[in-house]
């Protein structure tokens, strides 16, 4: 803002000189009513002289006259009256306004009038009493005292206008003088302030000039920005595609692999038990023992690589689960069958209330549910001393606690297995999930168990849209809580895989409250639309006066923005939705890269001088902008849009807030 | 009560795997059964026209030919469609029990296949041996 006053002082120094020259102009006029003061003294001057001469005149042509008797003489006499009048007459308007000099010119016309009175007399006394009495008179002096008084009183009149007039020249001088240093002050003043105003200027010059030099450097560094992040979502893009298909290989060679240990295992399983059966011949007690050991570490082998397999599958978003509505006592008495001999034998008794009234639906995938619950009854038992209790509740409730971490609405469907066994202690609580942890060290692996059960039935309540939580007393006993969606809701609310193991070929229509499209839909449409929305998107951004950032953007860059970063968003969402909205490992790199880009986004417009807000806005004109476009396509006729609109939303919320970081972070360095 | 006189009933096992091979037939002649076997899908379907046995024991995934195929096979052959045939299947799928049935099998076990549940399976089907 310092131009502005830069401009201004240039401003201020042309009207100094605008200054200076009215009052050059006005010194030289000044000098012109000198000049005139000058003309007016000199005939002021000449006029007094002139009545002095006519009055000489007359007294001379006067003497020639009485000298000579001749009258011809009289010829200035006669006309001096008159002259002397008109020139009186002039002074008195010469000096209208010099009281001193009106006096005197009074004084002047007296005497003038008794000069000329007393003129007048001797001629009339010559004519009348001849040369002699003419004579006496003129002997007598009055006439010369007259006269005398009358050249005193013009002399006088020279002497003060003269008086004046020097010090009136004497004044202007002054006022030149003055005037002179005030107009050299003034014209050096507005030189400097020219000059000043005009180099800072001209440095300001230079500065726009850089910084419209840097603008062209960012706004090609922005061009190599995108042409980079193009290339980079392409390669990405082309490493996800290659990453998918070697996880399907992997969990392919997973399989297989399973498939082959499996094998072997079985065969140990086998003659084990044809030993056990003494088909292969006698066998002594301590032989029975032993084998027995063979084959219970087969089973827990086998039980091993099942779960390994689950859980691998699980890891990388390869697990697909149903999500069909079913009643969770169904899965609860499967269980408790599957579980009564083992608690029989140990003498554990078990109990459920999971009927009629106290039921609970659910939406998920039975079979995986089963296996939680059998899990779960399978470790209360376990770790339940022989008298003890294990109970299985159902429920229907409103909100979450427990610590479950639960997206979407409730009502949630509770299941609680509840044992009286020895609990867990507070410290172990935090790593009973993971992958073989040891509750206790001598317990664990002494009571069986394979170490994955609960991290497997954890992740298959996280991925039905629930969650697997534990309430523990050491010596009292353990509560876990499976908890799981009731509502066809956005985690839920996708359409029907191939759910493995529910009987029909993959087709099962799920019966839900409202049909939605699903997120790979929308990512598609996006897609196909991306002309339209990004089209949408720079005409909003020029309707808005408020933009004025984005305008220093052309159409072209706008354009190059959003449209990679579109379709980055779209892809992400048919990714998500392929993985169950569960972001797999091989994503996360993905998001890695799109997390990048959008933090360089921030830092760029930063430097662009954007401002935070400027930025959300650009956000939100790309969300509306696919908004309006998507609801117009014929997809939006085939089911309720809000639910994917949202996992967008978020996406697009997640990147905005990365944008800023980036925005703060290049503040932050910068120092501003 | 076996009865040496009768013939005992003869079960066929198709199967790749050698030691599984080895513990079903290990199980069957313990308790009396004769006990013919084929490696693959194209020798179950011979051995079953040539020795008619009285149940089959039919491994899924066999090379050459597998065990749908084969059972499709037989059960389109008149001369073989009563022969009751038990898939032993790998994995416990609902899918796999659905394919099996589709293919005409009788019955199924899921592997691992305890030789008690070999057993039982087969005189479930035909009864004793004799």
């Amino acid at each position: 803002m310092h131009t502005r006053w830069k401009v201004v002082a240039g401003f201020a120094s042309a009207i100094l000189i605008v200054l200076v020259g009215a009052v050059g102009l006005g010194i030289t006029r000044r000098l012109t009513f000198a000049g005139n003061r000058v003309n007016e003294t000199r005939e002021t001057l000449s006029t007094v002289r002139a009545i002095v001469r006519i009055v000489n005149a007359a007294e001379t042509s006067q003497r020639g006259y009485l000298l000579t008797g001749d009258r011809s003489h009289l010829a200035s006499f006669e006309s001096a009256d008159e002259a002397v009048a008109t020139e009186i007459a002039v002074l008195r308007e010469a000096f209208l306004f010099k009281p001193l000099q009106a006096a005197r010119l009074d004084s002047l016309e007296r005497f003038a009038e008794q000069t000329f009175g007393e003129m007048t007399r001797t001629i009339a006394v010559r004519e009348a009493e001849g040369f002699g009495a003419a004579a006496r008179i003129v002997r007598s002096d009055a006439g010369r005292q007259l006269m005398d008084s009358l050249r005193a009183v013009a002399l006088a009149m020279e002497r003060a206008e003269n008086g004046l007039l020097s010090t009136s020249q004497r004044v202007e001088e002054r006022r030149a003088g003055r005037a002179s240093i005030i107009i050299a002050g003034a014209t050096l003043l507005a030189v400097a302030l020219a000059l000043a105003a005009n180099w800072t200027l001209y440095r300001a010059l230079n500065d726009v000039e850089r910084a419209a030099e840097s603008q062209r450097a960012l706004a090609s560094e922005n061009e190599r920005l995108y042409t980079a992040a193009r290339e980079a979502r392409a390669a990405a893009e082309t490493a996800l595609v290659a990453a998918e298909a070697a996880n399907v290989a992997k969990s392919d060679f997973l399989a297989m692999m399973s498939h082959e240990i499996r094998t072997p295992i079985n065969a140990i399983i086998g003659y084990t038990e044809l030993l056990q059966l003494g088909i292969s011949g006698p066998v002594s007690k301590a032989q029975l023992g032993h084998l027995g050991r063979i084959q219970a570490s087969g089973q827990h082998l086998l039980e091993l690589i099942s779960e390994v397999l689950d859980l691998s599958k699980v890891e990388a978003g390869r697990m697909q689960v149903a999500r069909e509505p079913a009643a969770a006592g169904d899965a609860v008495r499967a269980a408790l069958s599957l579980l009564r001999p083992q608690a029989a034998a140990k003498g554990v008794h078990m109990a459920y209330a999971c009927t009629g009234g106290d039921d609970a639906i659910y939406i998920g995938d039975e079979q995986r549910v089963r296996q939680i619950v059998v899990n779960l009854l399978s470790n209360a038992v376990k770790f339940t001393n022989p008298g003890g209790r294990v109970t299985v509740h159902c429920a229907v409730t409103e909100s979450a606690s427990d610590g479950a971490e639960l997206t979407g609405p409730g009502p949630w469907a509770v299941l609680r297995v509840e044992d009286t066994g020895v609990g867990i202690a507070p410290a172990k609580l935090g790593t009973i999930f993971h992958p073989f942890t040891q509750i206790d060290s001598g317990l664990t692996r002494t009571k069986g168990g394979t170490g994955l059960g609960l991290t497997i039935s954890r992740r298959l309540a996280r991925l039905m849209g629930g969650d697997l939580t534990i309430a523990s007393e050491v010596g009292r006993g353990s509560c876990f809580t499976v908890w799981l969606p009731t509502k066809a809701t956005l985690a839920n609310a996708l359409p029907p895989r191939p759910a493995v193991g529910n009987g029909a070929a993959g087709d099962g229509v799920v019966e839900q409250e409202q049909i939605s499209v699903p997120v790979s839909t929308l990512g598609k449409e996006m897609l196909d639309a991306i002309d339209q929305i990004i089209n949408g998107y720079v005409d909003g951004i020029r309707a808005n006066p408020e933009l004025e950032r984005h305008a220093m953007l052309t159409d072209v860059q706008l354009a190059n923005h959003s449209a990679s970063f579109l379709a980055d968003v779209a892809q992400s969402l048919v990714i998500l939705d392929a993985a169950g909205l569960e972001p797999s490992a091989l994503m996360r790199d993905g998001s890695e890269i799109q997390r990048v880009i959008a933090e360089r986004h921030g830092a760029q417009r930063y430097h662009l001088g954007w401002t935070s807000e400027e930025i959300s806005h650009d956000f939100d004109m790309l969300d509306r902008a696919i908004r309006s476009v998507v609801s117009e396509r014929e997809v939006a006729s085939q089911g309720a849009l809000e639910p994917a609109m949202d996992v967008l939303a978020g996406i697009l919320d997640q990147a905005e807030r990365v944008s800023l970081v980036g925005y703060r972070l290049a503040s932050a360095i910068e120092g501003r | 009560m076996t009865n040496p006189s009768v013939p005992a009933k003869t079960v066929l096992i198709a199967e790749d795997n050698m030691d599984n091979r080895i513990i079903y037939a290990t199980m069957l002649n313990h308790v009396g059964y004769t006990v013919v076997e084929a490696n693959n899908g194209a020798e179950a379907v011979q051995m079953a026209r040539t020795v008619r046995p009285d149940i089959i024991l039919m491994d899924i995934s066999m090379p050459v030919m597998d065990g749908y195929e084969a059972t499709r096979v037989l059960k389109a052959d008149a001369s073989t469609r009563d022969i009751p045939i038990i898939a032993v299947t790998a994995h416990a799928m609902v899918t796999d029990r659905d394919a099996a049935r589709d293919a005409g099998c009788d019955d199924y076990v899921s592997k691992p296949v305890e030789p008690q549940v070999v057993r039982s399976v087969v005189e479930r089907w035909i009864g004793a041996a004799r």
